[in-house]
């Protein structure tokens, strides 16, 4: 039964370019792009509990990578993994420091580490453009050739739910519990033989490169970057996405991204049925705040805690 | 499992038939507005929905144009580019709209123009000083404000001929606006056969400026072009008044607001600045500037600025080429109507409008204005700009 209804939510979203409006579609896509990042911020956070405040300069690393390799006439078969691989190697510098340090001053490390590759990206103007920021052109792919709208979805698609099984398979393995162990206690895990520096460097390198992959899907959706695109607010927000989801959930990965994504939109639709011309400006920041302080009050363990109990 | 199917039908929902031109039905003619209504520069963006509702709002009274009421649908991207692309999408599905208009803020112009622009929608006046809006020619595309390069260097170049000034000096803010207004006047320069005296920067944010201005004061500068925004052009003149240097300074249009010496008080007296459109003062209105002005008040329960005056001004152009293009109108023909609208000295004090052919920059002047008994004053009239 399980099987089946999953069988039927895949052909469901693989048809879905043909049945939604490019707005649902797009909608769609951001939800993957999130979701790939979110699997990558999970297996850190949420597993590993390293607390990572510059996961934006991870997607922004992806996404100035995707932009400039595609702009050298790169195909995405190529561009793509090596983005993925740029991020992993600035997982790793961020890994650096966090090796040593835990909670609040790892999240300033990594939120330091964040305002560097920020200010990288604005001061390298010979290769960045600078605040003035790159416009992306729609991926080149050399088996299937320029990717519209629908085929940017289709590889997001594919690529988040390729991320969500790596996950899932690597919780499973040995090095997963390592990790999960690392969380629980860093010397009781090093007793047990678990290498906490060699372990907390392969978590952040992994989990930049999935950010390095959303951020090049990124820079193809939005067809412009700029360093401002990438700043801590965004890293927030990721973070966020996997608190309301319900930290520890590969399912609260989808649905914090859907959260995120799509409960502005709906806000935004309703905001069209009220019955005055002239809304309050903000009454959407307003809506999702609540939304949100609402859901944390009502559902500490996340969506996927709330779906968990009703199943 | 549930929820995402749930979300799947919610989108599937959202896909609506749309008319044979997008955003013309028989009744109405839609217009979209990407607004930041809750991000950084939301101060801004209420602005921008208030002064284009202004203009409409006194259309549809009058019936509207050719029998349809204008609707102007904003959407509010909080400066997020993402949550701009997703507007946009919004906007262009179902009824779709006939033209994007006054869209606010870079990153979410250039995240969204080509979405707009492939889907055949008039990209209208952006609230963005971008080349890009306006150059290169499209047929869809019109900018109205002038890049900080274009702006800047006409103004300085009158009081620098007026004053004679010879050691010019410059602090900007390190950032694409910064830069712009360096580029422009490093071209001013060169033309006159002057070097810069000092040039100095600070990272936005900044609160401090005390060593910048110490470094352009040894410099002995005897003319400084601020290229700030409003809390540092506060900071930066206050800073130099206090140590009892007196040099002239000129500030650029983002410095030009009421703002400026409502919060810098008395220490503000003698700032210049460039002037895009004119801020609308009560005190010193006309009567048409009066009633407008009462009208806004009552509306929006807020006193109107010089965003609200660009607001009104775009908005009008776009209503005159739609009263021109016709009863049957298409972006083409409101495009092609555009280029032929000149628009008369309106009531605010803002210079003609005129785009060409191939020209699609509506405001092609600027003017210098003084910070005199704690108002922005006049100090000349409109002067040309260049095209580069």
């Amino acid at each position: 039964m399980r099987r089946a209804r999953a069988g039927a939510l895949l052909a469901a979203l693989a048809a879905a370019p043909l049945l939604l409006s490019p707005w649902g579609l797009s909608q769609l896509s951001f939800v993957a792009i999130y979701a790939i990042a979110g699997a990558g911020l999970m297996l850190l956070a949420g597993y590993a509990g390293q607390l990572s405040l510059c996961h934006a300069a991870f997607i922004g690393i992806g996404a100035y990578a995707e932009a400039l390799l595609q702009a050298r006439g790169w195909p995405l078969e190529a561009s793509l993994p090596v983005a993925a691989a740029v991020a992993a190697l600035a997982g790793v510098a961020a890994a650096w420091p966090a090796r040593r340090l835990a909670g609040i001053h790892l999240a300033i490390a990594t939120l330091s580490f964040g305002f560097i590759v920020q200010e990288i990206m604005a001061r390298w103007e010979s290769l960045t453009g600078g605040n003035a920021g790159l416009v992306v052109a729609p991926a080149r792919s050399l088996l299937a050739g320029t990717l519209g709208e629908r085929g940017l979805y289709w590889l997001a698609l594919a690529l988040a739910l390729a991320a969500l099984w790596v996950l899932g398979r690597l919780l499973a393995s040995s090095a997963g519990r390592a990790l999960v162990a690392l969380r629980e206690d860093v010397v009781a895990a090093a007793i047990l033989g678990v290498a906490p520096a060699r372990l907390k460097t392969l978590a952040f390198a992994l989990a930049a490169a999935l950010a390095g992959v959303a951020g090049a899907l990124y820079a193809h959706k939005l067809r412009f970057v700029s360093p401002e695109q990438f700043d801590w607010v965004m890293s927030i927000e990721l973070l966020m996405m996997l608190v309301i989801g319900g930290l520890g959930s590969r399912a609260g990965i989808v649905l914090g991204a859907v959260f995120l994504i799509a409960l502005p939109q709906l806000i935004a639709l309703l905001r069209d049925l009220l019955p005055t011309a002239l809304p309050p400006a903000g009454l959407e920041l307003f809506a999702f705040g609540f939304a949100l302080v609402l859901s944390l009050r009502h559902a500490p363990a996340g969506l996927a805690g709330v779906l968990r109990r009703r199943l | 499992m549930r929820l995402l199917f749930v979300f799947l039908a919610c989108l599937a929902f959202g896909a609506r038939a749309a008319p044979a031109v997008p955003g013309v039905t028989p009744t109405e003619i839609r217009v979209g507005s990407l607004q930041d209504l809750s991000g950084p520069i939301a101060a801004l963006g209420v602005h921008f929905r208030n002064g284009t509702l202004m203009r409409f709002e006194e259309e549809n009274a009058r019936g509207g144009v050719h029998g349809r009421r204008l609707k102007l649908l904003v959407e509010d991207t909080g400066y997020d580019p993402k949550r701009a692309v997703l507007a946009t999408e919004k906007l262009l599905g179902g009824p779709g709209v006939l033209a994007a208009l006054h869209n606010l803020g870079s990153p979410v112009v250039m995240a969204t123009m080509p979405r707009f622009l492939d889907a055949g929608v008039l990209h209208l006046f952006p609230a963005a000083p971008l080349k890009e809006v306006y150059e290169p020619l499209h047929p869809l595309k019109f900018g109205m404000s002038p890049s900080y390069a274009l702006s800047v260097p006409p103004a300085a170049r009158q009081l620098i001929a007026e004053h004679g000034f010879k050691r010019v000096g410059i602090l900007y803010q390190d950032d694409d606006m910064g830069r712009e207004v360096l580029r422009g006047m490093d071209g001013l320069l060169g033309e006159l056969g002057l070097k810069w005296c000092e040039q100095t920067s600070y990272k936005r944010g900044a609160t401090d400026f005390s060593s910048q201005i110490a470094r352009l004061k040894a410099a002995d500068c005897d003319f400084v072009v601020l290229a700030t925004v409003v809390r540092e052009t506060i900071g930066a003149y206050t800073e130099a008044r206090r140590g009892g240097w007196r040099v002239p300074m000129l500030v650029t249009a983002s410095g030009y607001t009421a703002q400026v010496h409502e919060l810098g008080g008395a220490a503000m007296e003698g700032l210049y600045g460039v002037v895009l459109l004119p801020h609308p003062y009560p005190a010193a209105a006309n009567r048409a500037l009066a009633d407008w002005i009462e009208r806004y008040r009552r509306q929006f329960k807020a006193e109107p600025n010089t965003w609200d005056v660009f607001a009104w001004a775009g908005a009008d152009l776009f209503v005159r080429a739609l009263r021109a293009a016709g009863p049957q109108p298409t972006p083409a023909r409101v495009a092609a109507a555009l280029e032929q609208v000149r628009t008369p000295r309106d009531f605010f004090g803002s210079p003609p409008f005129a785009v060409t052919a191939d020209d699609h920059l509506a405001l092609r002047q600027v003017r210098v204005a003084q910070i005199r008994n704690g108002r922005w004053e006049n100090v000349a009239d409109y002067l040309p700009i260049g095209r580069r």
